[in-house]
């Protein structure tokens, strides 16, 4: 099967009409989804200053991980699960779409990147918790930051290059007309 | 009144490059929403500890010293993005009711907010050490904290939904 006749197939799934057509579904699901990686860029954004040595150097790295990555997990999932909703509700739109394919990338390497650094540089953190993060600890970190904007900014020009119309034919909840004319 | 202000906004050779120059309202919306990253996120931390919930190592005062100046460093980025996007697009922001209410909102939530950072700092010891549950009154602030700035979000992604 090629690439079209799966993504048509997911389009026709109920669950994706339903977020295509129902009123109000798609722009509720977005704004979730806006919320929730607010939260996972502002929360990793905390862990990475640390490891990068730039803010809140007084705490142990491991208790500012413990504390704060489980909002970035949990927000995550809840981004993860909106995001999918919105990609099954037009998925030949999405799949074919650079700066979505893109966003995969990115969060894919993301998600490399804190891998590595998880099984790697931070084995030995009880050496380093209280002092001088390790260039390794600092590098993870700033790659980090830079795939997480990478993802908000290509998030950001999917909107842009898909110009979806969403909700129903109704007056009040068609996207308004100048936003539709300023975009692109 | 606005309306008269949007059709002199819209005749500024401001208004014209920034909808011209092709990537100005991108970056200005994505800037905006990193920054507001930075301001839910630091919002949030300070008010969940503030309710009482999660681990309470961290006394509010130093929690609050590590969060809150993030925020208004966010807000001040947010009010540029934010001027740069409706300077471009005045009748999509000025008469729409998503962003009307979305200002009224940040209006309160920027008086509470500078509340409970007065509160905090007019007295940190009265905070207590990390463990200390903080009394109801500041709980309820923390909630109702929470709840403005999340509507906040919620009007500014309806903005696109919301015809004017």
């Amino acid at each position: 099967m090629s690439i079209t006749e799966i993504a048509n197939a997911i389009e026709g799934l109920p669950l994706a009409r339903f977020v295509a057509q129902a009123p109000l579904v798609f722009p509720v699901v977005e704004t979730v989804h806006v919320v929730a990686i607010a939260m996972v860029v502002g929360s990793i954004a905390v862990v990475d200053l640390r490891l990068l040595g730039l803010s809140w150097r007084g705490r142990p790295v491991t208790e500012v991980s413990e504390e704060v990555l489980p909002w970035t997990w949990g927000a995550f999932v809840i981004a993860v699960i909106a995001g999918a909703l919105m990609f099954i509700s037009a998925a030949s739109k999405y799949a074919t779409d650079l700066p979505f394919q893109l966003k995969l990338v990115l969060i894919a390497l993301a998600g490399a990147n804190m891998l590595i650094f998880h099984f790697l540089t931070y084995r030995d953190v009880e050496v380093w918790n209280q002092g001088q993060t390790p260039r390794a600890a600092k590098i993870a970190a700033g790659l980090s930051l830079v795939f997480w904007i990478g993802v908000v900014t290509c998030g950001r020009l999917v909107s842009f290059t898909t110009q979806d119309d969403f909700g129903p034919p109704s007056a009040s909840l068609t996207p308004s007309a100048a936003a539709t004319t300023a975009q692109g | 009144m606005l309306a008269s202000l949007c059709a002199w906004l819209e005749k500024t050779p401001l208004s014209a490059a920034i909808q011209n120059v092709g990537w100005v309202i991108p970056i200005s919306q994505t800037v905006h929403i990193l920054a507001l990253a930075v301001v839910l996120s630091s919002i949030v931390f300070l008010d969940v500890r503030l309710l009482g919930l999660g681990p309470r190592r961290v006394a509010v005062p130093a929690l609050a010293k590590r969060f809150l100046p993030p925020v208004w460093i966010a807000v001040a980025v947010m009010a540029v993005t934010g001027a740069v996007l409706i300077i471009g697009e005045p009748r999509r922001d000025l008469l729409n009711p998503a962003f009307q209410l979305k200002m009224l909102l940040l209006v309160g939530a920027l008086g509470l907010t500078f509340f409970i950072q007065s509160r905090i700092t007019a007295n940190p010891r009265a905070w207590g050490e990390g463990a200390a549950v903080p009394a109801w009154p500041a709980r309820v602030a923390a909630a109702t904290s929470i709840l403005i700035w999340l509507s906040i979000a919620v009007c500014g992604r309806f903005i696109a939904y919301v015809l004017g």
